[in-house]
């Protein structure tokens, strides 16, 4: 069913700086979003998706699950979010062209509108990706 | 995509007390402050770690790649409607005898501190 939902309505970003493309599961603690690794990314380089890219991707899967609160059991509308911070990142590889990178956000710590999460990206099975991040919601509404 | 020359052009690079020091002008008409937001530009919190890698590789005539970040601090929101001079200062670069280099880098605007990082890069 989340797949059903573009992703561009749960988000405040918009191409060519959209870095996940489906909600592939939510729950009020945890979520999943998944990205196939194309050339055209802006941090597409020698074949493959570089940090700052991974990064975004999982702040993005963030975004989207906060978007989906916001539109579906809010019934507001889309916020604007900010990386207040990066802690603990661990890169074991790059994901390649064509690679399918699936990521799951689990929420530690949820104070006003900071959200504090642990994250992992995965290729299958293999784990590629481990951090935590920070984001926090503006006022605003996009 | 390079950010150098997109995002950012290097005004200056200087050695200031000891440390390694670049003033960075931004582009305001990048394309992607349209997308990061539509009416709200703001500069991406991963183009800034993406730029700190791209002056390293400057400054060190080497390729390089983020592999591990002990923390990034975001203190302030870098808008090109607010901010067009920054100020990016290596505080300390450390080889490894891995080769890995152990960086701790700050960006500021002004006074203001805007991105703290230490990551590292191989």
């Amino acid at each position: 069913m989340f797949k059903d939902i573009n992703v561009l309505e749960l988000l405040p970003q918009r191409p060519p700086f959209v870095m996940v493309d489906n909600l592939t599961d939510y729950s009020e603690t945890q979520s999943t979003c998944c990205l196939t690794v194309r050339a055209d990314n802006v941090f597409f380089e020698k074949g493959c998706l570089m940090a700052p890219g991974l990064i975004e991707h999982i702040a993005q899967t963030c975004a989207a699950r906060l978007g989906y609160y916001n539109c579906y059991i809010l019934k507001t509308g889309v916020r604007l979010g900010f990386i207040g911070e990066v802690k603990d990142l661990c890169i074991l590889r790059l994901p390649r062209e064509g690679e399918l990178i699936e990521t799951t956000i689990t929420v530690l710590q949820e104070i006003f509108d900071v959200t504090l999460v642990t994250a992992e990206v995965r290729v299958g099975k293999e784990v590629i990706v481990t951090t935590r991040l920070k984001i926090a919601q503006d006022e605003q509404s996009s | 995509m390079t950010l150098q020359d997109n995002l950012f052009t290097i005004v200056s690079q200087q050695q200031e007390e000891g440390l390694d020091v670049f003033h960075v002008r931004l582009n305001p008409e990048w394309p992607i402050y349209k997308a990061h937001f539509p009416g709200h530009p703001i500069t991406p919190g991963v183009c800034i770690v993406q730029m700190v890698q791209e002056l390293l590789q400057v400054l060190l005539h080497r390729d390089l790649s983020l592999r591990q970040a002990k923390n990034v601090k975001y203190l302030s929101i870098i808008s090109p409607e607010e901010i067009s001079d920054l100020t990016v200062t290596f505080c300390k670069i450390e080889e490894q005898p891995d080769g890995c280099l152990k960086v701790q880098a700050q960006v500021t605007s002004g006074e203001r501190l805007c991105t703290k990082l230490s990551a590292t890069f191989r």
